[in-house]
């Protein structure tokens, strides 16, 4: 009677398989979302850690890139029979040296334009105010049809930002600044002893693979560096392509910091526009025997002085 | 500038011009400027590495041209 119950509870074959090949399915499928979670999970790491260790990757990688650069002077100098690590500190230091020169000609250059400024901001601050109280008037007045009445309303408050000292500035960011002189004290070193231990890395960074995948190593790595090389090659042409073209183009303007000359102009003919000034813009005559747009303006108001007199 | 930039550097270094252009995004996301230099020589390294190795292979060939 119990060998009858026993029996009478079993599932037919049939059923038995099929309740397998669901359950086999839902593992499968759970072992699917299991992998895609810890891909994403490993992504999410992967994006952090890159965030966290920014400041020693950034001045590995530059340092890498730097040592690629200056990787053809040392072995010009190594095959006129200098040792490699004589070589290598001789290009460091020419490079930390014009690297200086270059940081103080282009802090004098930014001294003078700063020093040459405020006569442009002036100007441009005086016509953006005046275009902000035409579009507060037109707001005033928006505001006027849709409202019915403005008497009981409070009025609103109003923050005005300050300009910020350089001092305020520095004592913000300086956690930044000390991270940027850290970095960028290192990075010297680093490029002098890639480029002064140049085969040693490279070699034992091969020899970090199993034997039978040294050869596919040797390859990457050779294909990585030629890869940087072109980089570093296509970056110089296209800057030295972008410098032509930008060259080309002040040339054709006149003036270095014409940019800003050229905000100032059109300012002042915004100005004779609206009759505040009631002299004429620049010509392109004018333009074309290489004067500076201030000087045009200036002999442009003599001569409507003269002319009113 | 976006658009030559991508187009000469991924020509010569045999990239994808999107590749490159979504490697700047993200490197420039991640480092700010300095992310923008080596945004380039990191997703050409990761291609050279990809094209190495037998199971990423095709995510190789996506970023080649």
């Amino acid at each position: 009677m119990q060998n009858t119950e026993t029996l009478g509870s079993q599932q037919p074959v049939p059923v038995l398989i099929g309740q397998a090949a669901e359950e086999v399915e839902v593992l499968q499928a759970s072992i699917k979302i299991g992998t895609i979670a810890q891909i994403v999970i490993a992504l999410i790491a992967m994006i952090g850690l890159l965030y966290l260790l920014k400041l020693v990757l950034v001045t590995i990688l530059v340092s890498v890139l730097l040592a690629y650069v200056l990787e053809p002077a040392v072995a010009l100098l190594v095959r006129w029979r200098f040792p490699r690590w004589l070589g290598a500190s001789v290009v460091v230091i020419l490079a930390v040296v014009l690297a200086l020169g270059l940081v103080y000609f282009s802090y004098s250059r930014a001294l003078d334009f700063a020093n040459e400024l405020p006569q442009y901001t002036s100007t441009l601050r005086r016509k953006v105010s005046e275009v902000r109280a035409r579009a507060d008037t037109l707001a005033n007045q928006a505001r006027s049809v849709v409202e019915a009445s403005k008497d009981h309303q409070k009025p609103l408050p109003v923050r005005i930002d300050h300009p910020q000292g350089v001092v305020q500035v520095i004592s913000e960011n300086s956690g930044t600044i000390l991270d940027m002189l850290m970095a960028v004290s290192f990075t010297p070193f680093l490029v002098y002893f890639m480029l002064a231990s140049k085969e040693h890395v490279y070699v034992s960074t091969v020899r970090l693979f199993p034997k039978e995948h040294r050869l596919v190593a040797h390859r990457t790595v050779g294909n990585i560096s030629n890869m940087i090389r072109s980089f570093l090659l296509a970056n110089v042409a296209v800057g030295l392509v972008s410098g032509i073209i930008s060259g080309i183009v002040f040339w054709r303007l006149g003036h270095p910091v014409l940019l800003l000359h050229r905000c100032d102009q059109r300012v002042r003919n915004l100005d004779s526009l609206s009759g505040d000034v009631s002299c004429p813009p620049a010509t392109a005559r004018r333009r074309r025997r290489h004067l500076t747009p201030r000087c045009d303006h200036r002999r442009d108001r003599d001569r409507c002085r003269n002319s009113s007199r | 500038m976006n658009l030559i930039y991508p187009r000469v550097i991924g020509s010569r270094l045999k990239l994808n011009a999107l590749a490159v252009s979504l490697s700047l995004l993200f490197w420039a996301w991640i480092w700010g400027a300095p992310g923008l230099i080596l945004a380039i020589p990191i997703i050409g390294a990761l291609k050279i590495i990809c094209d190495h190795v037998d199971p990423l292979r095709g995510f190789g060939s996506w970023l080649g041209e």
